[in-house]
């Protein structure tokens, strides 16, 4: 009996060496590094504080003036052209808030020009992917209007516009956007109320910074 | 504090330009009365339209500053747009025209090289026709920017009313025909109380001691001429009515008066007037800074209202505020404005690069009721 619990003894010691933990010093040392990849769905074109300054030229087609697409020569105003300067910040990554001025002109049927300045405040909503950017703005504010010795001011300019721009490089993206504008012209004597429906193809360029 | 106080006052600055710096002409509706424009074939420095009878026809005459060229409005012409034909002339170039009842006459420059090689006025030279062919010279002077020259008549719709005068300085002739100024006597006319339209003519040259002045114009009533030194006259004489009244024109106001010695005046609120018309129902007015109308008062008969109102046309925008409109006629004034056929000459002051206006709209523009627009002639 006592060898018996003697050799069970020895063979339990023998074989707890066999089954003995493994070192944990060594697989540290051995242990490869772990690499944290950035997660694709944190990066974004904007940031909130990002600003950027737009300039465009457009071309601009009077809607309701008579005419048909693409010179409207036949209307009361003919198809016109215009320059946009613009300066907007990002609210949120998606959001922002700007302003712009165009200086735009129409000639018309009887050899005149009528010309117009629009300051608006904007609403830009961006929608991105990869590197391209797709905003979406609705803008409302006042025009100078003039028309031979003529001036309404200030006239309501309401505009919807959408586009799509590509991210060149960090601070300057290019693209192209439609719009429509609405300017109403009001007056005490209302037989005088009238309204200009603008349609215009912009070709813009934005510096980011 | 003084953040908050800038900063109102920039935005009290910026919302005070939309109130006192608003203005709110009519554009759009203004725009929709545009029409095509034809291609001028009157075009020119047109002083005067004038009537004449030439050859027992009712016409009517321009000087576009090269050539002398005419139109009927005789009968169911007045109403259409007829060609217009060249006058033969013998001269270089007519300056203006006049006619009376029986002549017409026509203010003539020649030109020549100065001795640095400049193309100048050499002399100036009045004309007459009985047949609108054959011209004979009845004065004729070297030229002088010195001494004023001014060819006018009376230029009324009945040809018994119409009479033609030259003055040259302070000198002025009634012309009669072929007649040569050497054989004409001079005459002046005194200021009438305040007003500077006088009726009386005295023999003679104007002397430094006679309160006159130098006549520019003149318009009948009841048979008697009245002259003007101001820049338009006119009067309310139909084809089938004597004028009543008679208007001339000092900056924005017109005077008129029904018996030439007592005169009123309203305002009609424009740039200076530089010539006028009458219609049935308008009183017109053509300005440094295009046309203006206004409806006669309801109350007093051949009287203007004050100020000015809109045209149902594209007037505003044809005959626009970058043009002097040099002169008017209205071909039939006893009709309504919008049946009535109306002429008027376009200038305008400055060059093309300073001005917005267009070479192309210089010269005679009309309105025919069949097509109830303003256009180039």
């Amino acid at each position: 009996m006592k060898r018996i619990c003697a050799l069970l003894c020895a063979f339990c010691l023998f074989f707890s060496f066999s089954f003995a933990d493994e070192d944990k010093k060594d697989d540290i040392d051995n242990e490869e590094p772990e690499i944290e990849r950035p997660r694709v769905e944190d990066f974004k074109l904007n940031e909130p504080g990002d600003q950027f300054i737009k300039i465009g030229l457009m071309v601009t087609f009077p809607l309701n003036f008579g005419g048909s697409f693409p010179l409207y020569r036949e209307g009361k105003l003919s198809v016109g052209g215009a320059g946009m300067l613009g300066y907007h910040r990002f609210i949120t990554s998606w959001w922002a808030l700007g302003f712009d001025v165009h200086f735009g002109y129409h000639p018309t049927i009887g050899e005149n020009i009528f010309t117009y300045i629009p300051l608006m405040l904007n609403t830009t909503v961006q929608p991105t992917w990869k590197r391209l950017e797709f905003p979406l703005t609705l803008g409302v504010g006042a025009a100078m209007e003039n028309y031979l010795s003529r001036t309404y001011f200030p006239g309501l300019v309401v505009k919807a516009q959408g586009g799509i721009f590509f991210r060149a490089t960090p601070s300057w993206s290019f693209g192209a956007e439609g719009e429509f504008m609405y300017m109403p012209q009001w007056y005490s004597n209302s037989k005088y109320n009238d309204h200009g429906n603008f349609a215009s193809f912009v070709i813009s360029a934005r510096y980011h910074f | 504090m003084r953040t908050y106080i800038r900063k109102t006052f920039v935005l009290f600055a910026a919302f005070s330009c939309f109130f006192f710096l608003s203005c709110n002409d009519v554009i759009f509706d203004e725009i929709r009365n545009e029409v095509k424009l034809d291609d001028a074939k009157v075009f020119g420095d047109i002083k005067s339209i004038i009537r004449y009878t030439l050859n027992g026809e009712e016409c009517i005459f321009v000087a576009d500053g090269k050539d002398i060229l005419y139109r009927s409005v005789a009968g169911d012409t007045v109403g259409q747009k007829i060609d217009w034909k060249e006058l033969p002339f013998s001269s270089t170039t007519v300056y203006d025209l006049a006619a009376d009842a029986e002549y017409l006459y026509a203010f003539s420059l020649s030109w020549g090289e100065d001795e640095d090689g400049y193309n100048v006025p050499i002399t100036r030279s009045v004309w007459c026709s009985a047949d609108g062919s054959n011209w004979e010279m009845i004065f004729e002077e070297p030229y002088s920017d010195r001494t004023a020259a001014i060819l006018f008549c009376t230029n009324t719709i009945k040809p018994e009313n119409r009479h033609a005068y030259f003055r040259i300085g302070s000198e002025t002739y009634e012309l009669s025909g072929a007649t040569k100024k050497e054989e004409l006597k001079p005459f002046s006319v005194e200021k009438n109380s305040d007003y500077i339209c006088s009726s009386e003519k005295v023999d003679g040259a104007a002397s430094a001691e006679q309160n006159s002045f130098a006549p520019r114009n003149c318009t009948v009533l009841n048979g008697t001429v009245y002259f003007s030194g101001a820049s338009a006259i006119a009067s309310n004489e139909t084809a089938d009515t004597d004028a009543t009244h008679i208007y001339y024109s000092s900056g924005d106001n017109v005077y008129y008066s029904s018996d030439g010695t007592a005169w009123e005046r309203v305002d009609l609120n424009c740039d200076t007037i530089l010539c006028m018309a009458t219609t049935n129902d308008y009183f017109y007015a053509g300005t440094t800074e295009g046309v203006v109308h206004t409806p006669w008062n309801p109350e007093k008969y051949g009287v203007p209202s004050n100020g000015n109102s809109d045209f149902s046309n594209n007037a505003n925008s044809a005959l626009s505020s970058y043009y002097e409109i040099q002169s008017i006629l209205v071909v039939n004034p006893e009709e309504k404005e919008l049946d009535c056929t109306i002429f008027a000459s376009l200038d305008f002051e400055g060059s093309t690069s300073s001005s917005s206006a267009n070479m192309k709209n210089i010269g005679l523009w009309s309105y025919y009721p069949f097509r109830s627009e303003w256009n180039r002639e």
